[in-house]
């Protein structure tokens, strides 16, 4: 059953795996291709990190992207189709979610290793100055994990009702006006900021998007 | 409210009485402004002691100003301050002495007035207590909520402030650029100074690195010379400086390389490494030394060189090999990406995944 749901999968997102894969081997050559000319310059390490910093946050954009195009797609079908498909299977909901799961990061497995190679053909291309190192496994790896949290967390929230996604923006309005009326009466409480904080702070779930993706970095 | 309108009134008076006498530059507009701020300070010490409600106590040479309830509870605070500050100074303590902390709280009051107003702005401003041996008081806001170590780094931090790097002579404190802590440098310090070199702009950055004794004496301002920027610069480098530059001489550099010399004699110092790295060199010679390396510091021939040797113990060679190794013993991670960020990022993962599992057939 898991090759046919694995198929049907592919059958839905091949287009958009073929898409993400050309995108995540271009990425790091891409990065990397303006360094070929700077780093012959005086001020070569100043030049190469800046670039590398320019490039950085889209890293991070394309792992996020990944994650919710292969997510929607997963269950694309299954919405559409009212999920009378799933229904219809003899097994039970949680066997039906891991396989759904594991056929949507087994396709991710193809953008993700075309994210490694480009790291290495960049690596290998760029003219490093002395005192700079390619970091092409340890970016690849980052990528990776990023890619596959932000797949589960678009998958969990793909898998969900429409009466969890009115809980979720019910929850997220609520903060909203708590945080307008602490704003009203004066109270120096940041609480969303704190909440985004608690996010993007180690160990918040999206700590790994932040800081700079750096190929080539100290 | 009224206070900080009675903040802004002060400063705004102070800028419009200084500025057409004195202020030339920013940066001494930006003095008066803060010594305007202490005068406030100092002006609240005065009040307070004209209502008898201030009080003070001696920790060592240390001397703090304050309420006395202030005092009693920063107490611990203080002592823990005077322990590291006794480490760093050795057998000479008396250097401290000329200075007194008033410590003090927003004190939310609505009027400014009695013995505040015998203080006029500027007459208290630290330059005004040194040299001489007389009294300087430096006032130290506190909030309630900082901790013990909070408020002893905070006392710490005045003392190295305003006596020290006063105290120091002028080769000194331009070597050192800014008041500087005398704690032993911590890892991510040194991964600092590793970055700085490896992603210098000159070359003499490049070779310290190396391990070039030499390169980094000379990297980090160790050598006497009239014109260290020909030290620090080679041709290219310099004629690359003077791209950025709109001078004669600079002009004359980028489109003839052997006006360069001239360019760089011409042009103001420009360390190939920051002040960050010349401190964590101090700060290295102090823990080599141990116990009275500030002392020695200070009493040795006014030649920084000098006065590092007689701080460590050690010979400037052996002193600058060791934070070359420093340095490189401390690597950054590299690209962002750590075991704990990895094990986090599973164990989200896990999480999201769990909440998918729970998801319902039924629509």
């Amino acid at each position: 059953m898991f090759k046919e749901i694995l198929r049907t999968e592919w059958n839905w997102s091949r287009y958009a795996v073929v898409v993400t894969v050309v995108a995540a081997f271009a990425l790091p050559l891409v990065a990397i291709q303006p360094t070929g000319m700077e780093s012959q310059s005086l001020y070569g390490t100043t030049a190469i990190m800046n670039v590398m910093r320019r490039y950085s946050p889209w890293f991070g954009g394309l792992a996020m992207l990944l994650g919710l195009v292969f997510a929607t797609t997963t269950w694309g079908a299954d919405h559409r189709g009212h999920h009378v498909y799933a229904l219809t299977l003899p097994v039970p909901r949680w066997q039906y979610v891991v396989m759904r799961y594991s056929a949507g990061l087994l396709l991710l497995c193809a953008p993700l290793a075309a994210m490694w190679f480009g790291c290495l053909v960049a690596s290998a291309a760029a003219q490093i100055p002395t005192g700079l190192q390619a970091y092409p496994y340890a970016l690849s790896l980052r990528f990776a994990f990023a890619t596959v949290l932000a797949f589960s967390v678009f998958f969990a929230i793909s898998a969900g009702t429409t009466r969890t996604a009115a809980y979720v923006l019910t929850v997220l309005l609520v903060v909203g006006l708590g945080q307008v009326g602490i704003n009203v009466f004066g109270l120096d409480r940041n609480v969303i900021g704190w909440i985004l904080d608690s996010l993007v702070v180690w160990p918040g779930p999206l700590e790994i998007f932040t800081g700079e993706w750096m190929l080539i970095d100290v | 409210m009224c206070r900080h309108l009675l903040v802004l009134c002060l400063c705004t008076g102070a800028l419009g009485w200084a500025a057409p006498a004195w202020a030339q530059t920013v940066e001494e507009l930006e003095a008066r402004v803060a010594d305007a701020r202490i005068s406030l300070a100092v002006a609240e010490a005065a009040e307070d002691s004209a209502r008898g409600r201030l009080d003070s106590t001696r920790i060592g040479t240390l001397r703090l100003l304050g309420r006395p309830e202030l005092l009693s509870r920063n107490e611990p605070a203080a002592e823990r301050a005077w322990a590291s500050l006794r480490r760093a100074l050795g057998p000479d303590t008396t250097i401290v002495s000329g200075l007194i902390i008033y410590l003090y709280e927003d004190p939310n009051r609505s009027t400014f007035s009695g013995a505040a107003g015998t203080v006029r702005l500027g007459d208290s401003g630290p330059s005004s207590m040194f040299p001489g041996g007389a009294e300087h008081v430096q006032p130290l806001r506190l909030r309630r909520t900082y901790s013990v170590s909070a408020v002893a780094n905070s006392i710490e931090r005045v003392v190295y402030d305003h006596v020290f790097y006063r105290v120091m002579p002028e080769s000194v404190r331009e070597w050192l650029d800014a008041p500087t802590s005398f704690d032993t440098v911590s890892r991510g310090e040194w991964t600092g100074s590793y970055i700085a070199l490896t992603t210098s702009d000159l070359n003499i950055g490049h070779q310290c690195f190396q391990r070039n004794i030499a390169a980094c004496t000379k990297a980090l301002w160790l050598t006497v010379s009239e014109t260290p920027n020909v030290d620090w610069f080679t041709t290219a480098e310099a004629q690359a400086l003077a791209q950025n530059s709109m001078a004669f001489t600079a002009m004359q550099c980028a489109g003839d390389v052997t006006q360069c010399p001239e360019f760089l004699r011409t042009t103001l110092p420009r360390p190939p490494l920051d002040y960050n790295t010349r401190q964590r060199l101090f700060r290295l010679a102090l823990e080599v030394g141990g116990e009275g390396a500030i002392h020695r510091f200070l009493l040795a021939p006014d030649r920084i060189e000098a006065r590092l040797e007689a701080a460590s113990g050690t010979d400037l060679g052996s002193l600058v090999e060791e934070w070359t190794t420093r340095v490189r013993n401390a690597p950054p991670p590299g690209s962002g990406f750590s075991t704990r960020s990895g094990t986090v990022t599973v164990i989200w993962i896990l999480v999201v995944f769990g909440a998918a599992l729970r998801s319902s057939r039924w629509r």
